[in-house]
């Protein structure tokens, strides 16, 4: 044995590299060596001589070398693979809990996989990936900052270009989007402006026309190949005209390869941006739209070679701020550079352009994905090491013929992975049956992701499993190879105080409280959108059809529907309110000059009664009471709190200004949530302008499908080009709620493969265990307990733990949600002891259900058979 | 270099050994060199030293009984075989006839 003094992990290590052969030589040498150094230079300075003298061994000389050749090893796992197979088939129960909750585990794991892959693949086809940059923007009104944007000003590009040399910039503009008329034909496009450097750096290949030329002239199209296609069949269509509804009319000037899959820009046709600049002139549209106030439309993107000029780019963009905004107080705009592969993932921006994915949910995902297959881990090491009364014999025999620890560590690894494998060929099945249902759970994912099997993927998911089995072979793999073989041999009671209880306990508790966590989520999500549903938004929303105008002649709509007897009226507005989107606009107080945004919506006058929302002073519009000029406006409450107009009666004829109008507050309406239950009750008013964009069709019928089929052939008539796009306006508040809806799907589906996960788990160790405990039960029963007492007994320890899940867990659950995902919502619902309690009794009893299975048919046994042979 | 090459340290402890007589193994040969060249050398560069000489049979080796100072452990004494010796006597000579080729030294 060696000298206590000597660093005893140094020790370790030296005995576990030193050739057998050598050790006593060279320990001995070095312990002794160790004693007269002692004398000599005192025992620090011994020590680390002796460090460095083990440290020094290592060399060929003294390694261990591998005794066995090649041949031994692929033999070695040739025979442990035939043991592990014969061994799951003999222990089936073992071999069904531990394939079913991992391949179960592992389903989930392949999805998110599969997503980060898809992700990951985002604009890696441009060669100058990370060179190029689009420059991202943050509005500041009145000193508050709103969300950043994607877009930046049309004229920043020039003015970039002429101050910083060695860069190069594509401006791109979105929504060129409209019906149009091509060849004769009549059908929807959508694209995106560009001007002429958008071949220069970006990978879109020009397959017909001069990519330096084809977009430079206003009103040149460029069309892509699967439209080229659609259209044209063989025809060559450069020259040709392309007439979009609202946009012009242009010439085909080059033919465009459809853009990848993986390109976060998508388009059909791509409009030079000179055209903007030609309609501007034209008087069609204002001209502010490409300056520095209002931004929303169009995006800089650029290439920045090798990325020299990174930091001029940068400097030249924060002070752009102080250039361009001369009263940065009341507005400004702050600039930075966003990474081409960083838009998709990407951050939360608004106004972007083409697909978007923001990280959250990959996040999310990512977590509860490794959450589970946690659990599904935790199982396998669990029951390993439940059974290892049955296999300890096993190891035993094994190291006394002659077994290394190493080989018996291999030999479970081995095991591992190899059920982890078999669990993976499940675990693909189930992912493919998932697909399509997780890509209609992840917002906006449908375009994004495709989560199709390739080769790559399938060689990353064999990759993940062996992982997978590693991680979860480990330590009953350590477990087993360290066992000695004289305690494995003698009876199992040693075994006992060996198998780690208290680390099973704590894998049993862990799982239980992610299924507890999950459990509770379910519940309160499901109390948020019941609340959230029924909320008095203080609108009528039952029995209204919203359907989109499409420039159609609002009064001939409302004539023709009329008509019909299931309508009982019609009126006008510029959006639909309660669904999260409202507009904008800045007032200027006529007392003090002050300008404010606020919220605003333009309807018509018989909006107020036809969604019966209540006036509670002054009057309603008149019919076309502003349609020359505007003149009168109605406004909310907050409006009145905010604005400091005291009573809603003496508020009636205060005047505001706005875009050069005079306008009178003319009647006060009553609070009502017209953006969404997330955001606070804002400033608002009504306006009156005759700008429409949807009719909200009263329905008196109970046949809701029938009317909507009546409205639809109406609407047939009016408009013989598009189809008519109506829903319903509960379904569509509805609808924008679906997001609790599928955040309970998601909870739901993890939530039952995390409780299924723990509860297999909970009863492979059941059985272990009351296995071993039959003779104890044997003979508790001729002393006389009942099997209500024996069922307590053998019950009892797994309750604590699951007690102890749920004393862990609640708190976990009950500050996320309220925290974090109840404080999006403004007008929100607290975690009641309602949803805590029916969480708790829920988990408690499904755990019940499987423990008392097990240990009921335990205590039932008659003690004469387990006793007979004592 | 297997066969009969002998390196400088090599050779340095195959004359410890003999130095050494009776006593020589591990402790006993580190400390002669470290004594006598002025230098700390390893026990691990010195078993590699040992591990080669043994191969090409220069020197041979056997355990001693176990002592209590080395925690029960067994010594390995080393001996200079007469193969050994018989190099050793040759590396000298052919030193000697070297020296004796110098000119002025002589």
């Amino acid at each position: 044995m060696k000298h206590p003094e000597i660093p005893s992990f140094i020790y370790r290590i030296f005995q576990w590299f030193c050739k057998d052969s050598l050790f006593e030589e060279l320990e001995g040498d070095l312990e002794e060596k160790f004693l007269i150094n002692r004398e000599k230079y005192g025992l620090r300075k011994a020590r680390r001589i002796y460090t460095f003298e083990v440290l020094k061994m290592i060399r060929p000389t003294i390694l261990k070398r591998k005794t066995s050749g090649p041949s031994y090893q692929v033999a070695l796992i040739a025979s442990y693979s035939v043991l592990a197979f014969r061994n799951l088939k003999k222990h089936k129960l073992f071999s069904f809990i531990n394939i079913f909750s991992l391949s179960v585990a592992m389903s989930a794991g392949l999805l998110v996989i599969g997503m980060i892959t898809d992700l990951l693949k985002f604009d890696t086809f441009h060669t100058h990936k990370d060179e190029i940059y689009r420059v991202i923007s943050t509005p500041y009104h009145n000193s508050q900052q709103y969300k950043t944007q994607a877009t930046s000003p049309l004229m920043m590009g020039d003015e970039m270009l002429a101050q910083i040399p060695g860069i190069q910039i594509t401006r791109l503009g979105r929504r060129l989007i409209g019906e149009a008329k091509i060849n004769e034909k009549k059908l929807l496009i959508s694209g995106i402006y560009a001007d002429e450097h958008f071949f220069d750096f970006l990978d879109f290949d020009l397959l017909k026309g001069d990519p330096g030329e084809a977009l430079k002239d206003p009103f040149s199209i460029v069309v892509a190949q699967n439209l080229v296609n659609k259209v044209f069949e063989d025809t060559n269509p450069i020259g040709k005209t392309i007439a979009i509804e609202g946009f012009g009319t242009y010439t085909i000037t080059g033919v465009v390869a459809d853009p990848p899959r993986y390109s976060h820009l998508q388009f059909e046709i791509i409009g030079s941006i000179s055209t903007v600049h030609a309609r501007i002139n034209q008087g069609q549209i204002p001209a502010s739209q490409i300056g520095w106030e209002d931004l929303n439309r169009f995006y800089n993107y650029i290439y920045i070679p090798g990325n020299l000029e990174k930091a001029s780019v940068n400097n030249w963009l924060r002070n752009a701020t102080t250039t361009y905004y001369k009263e940065p107080e009341k507005m400004h705009y702050t600039f930075e550079l966003q990474g081409l592969l960083k838009i998709l993932p990407g951050p939360n921006i608004s106004d972007s352009i083409g697909l978007k994915m923001i990280h959250l949910p990959v996040i999310i995902f990512a977590v509860i994905a490794t959450a589970i297959l946690l659990s599904a881990i935790f199982n396998y090491t669990n029951l390993s090491m439940a059974r290892a009364l049955r296999r300890a014999r096993e190891v035993g025999v094994r190291k006394l013929n002659g077994a290394s620890s190493s080989a018996i560590f291999l030999q479970f690894t081995l095991e591992a992975i190899i059920l982890s494998l078999l669990s993976l060929g499940l675990g693909i099945l189930l992912f493919i049956v998932l697909k399509p249902e997780f890509i209609s759970i992840v917002p906006r994912a449908n375009q994004i992701l495709s989560l199709d099997l390739n080769f790559q993927l399938v060689g990353s998911f064999i990759g993940f499993a062996i992982i997978t089995g590693l991680i979860a072979g480990l330590a009953p793999s350590i477990f087993f190879a360290r066992l000695s073989s004289l305690k494995s041999l003698r009876s199992g009671t040693a075994i006992k105080s060996l198998s780690k209880i208290n680390f099973r306990k704590g894998l049993i508790v862990t799982q239980f409280t992610l299924s507890i966590i999950f459990v509770l989520a379910i519940s309160i999500t499901s109390k948020l959108h019941n609340y959230l549903l029924n909320y008095e938004m203080g609108f009528e929303k039952e029995n209204i059809l919203n359907i989109s105008l499409m420039d159609n002649d609002p009064e001939l709509i409302k004539a023709e529907l009329m008509k019909l007897p299931e309508v009982s009226d019609v009126s006008f507005s510029s959006f639909i309110p309660g669904i999260g989107n409202w507009g904008r606009i800045q007032l200027v107080d006529s007392r003090n000059q002050d300008s404010v945004w606020v919220a605003t919506m333009n309807v018509d006058h018989t909006y107020l009664e036809n969604m019966q929302i209540e006036l509670i002073a002054g009057r309603n519009f008149y019919p076309d009471e502003n349609t020359n000029q505007e003149q009168s406006m109605l406004v909310n409450e907050t409006f009145l709190r905010n604005f400091g107009l005291g009573e809603p009666l003496d508020a009636i004829g205060t005047t505001f200004s706005f875009r050069g109008n005079l306008v009178e507050i003319v009647g006060v309406i009553k609070d009502f949530h017209f953006a969404n239950l997330e955001e606070k009750i804002d400033s608002f008013i009504f306006r009156s302008t005759g700008f429409f964009r949807v009719a909200n069709i009263k329905i008196v019928s109970n046949d809701v499908l029938g009317s909507y089929k009546k409205v639809e052939t109406v609407w047939d008539t009016i408009d013989e080009i598009n189809r008519m796009e109506g829903r319903f306006f509960d379904a569509e508040i509805e609808e924008y709620y679906q997001i609790l809806v599928d955040i309970m799907k998601m909870f739901g589906f993890i939530g039952f493969l995390a409780i299924s996960i723990s509860c297999l788990g909970l009863f492979g160790m059941t059985i272990y265990s009351t296995e071993i405990r039959l003779k104890e039960i044997g003979i508790r029963k001729t002393f006389g307990a009942s099997e209500k007492t024996l069922v307590f007994l053998l019950s009892k320890g797994f309750l604590k733990l699951v007690i102890w899940a749920i004393i862990i867990g609640i708190p976990i659950c009950y500050y996320v949600f309220d925290t974090i995902i109840l404080e999006q919502y403004y007008y929100r619902i607290d975690i009641s002891f309602l949803e805590i309690a029916q969480s708790i009794s829920f988990l408690l009893f499904i755990c019940l259900a499987t423990i008392i299975t097990q240990t009921w048919s335990a205590a039932r046994t008659n003690p004469s058979e387990v006793l007979r042979n004592e | 270099m297997k066969g009969t090459h002998l390196g400088e340290f090599q050779e340095i402890v195959m004359l410890s050994i003999l130095i050494l007589e009776e006593n020589a193994y591990g402790v006993t040969i580190q400390e002669e060199i470290d004594r006598r060249m002025k230098r700390k050398t390893s026990r691990g560069a010195l078993q590699t030293a040992l591990t080669r000489l043994e191969e090409k049979g220069f020197i041979t080796s056997s355990y001693g009984e176990p002592t209590a100072e080395r925690g029960g452990r067994r010594k390995r004494y080393y001996q200079v075989s007469n193969k050994g010796l018989e190099t050793l006597k040759e590396a000298k000579d052919l030193r000697q006839d070297m020296w004796k080729l110098i000119p002025k030294l002589a």
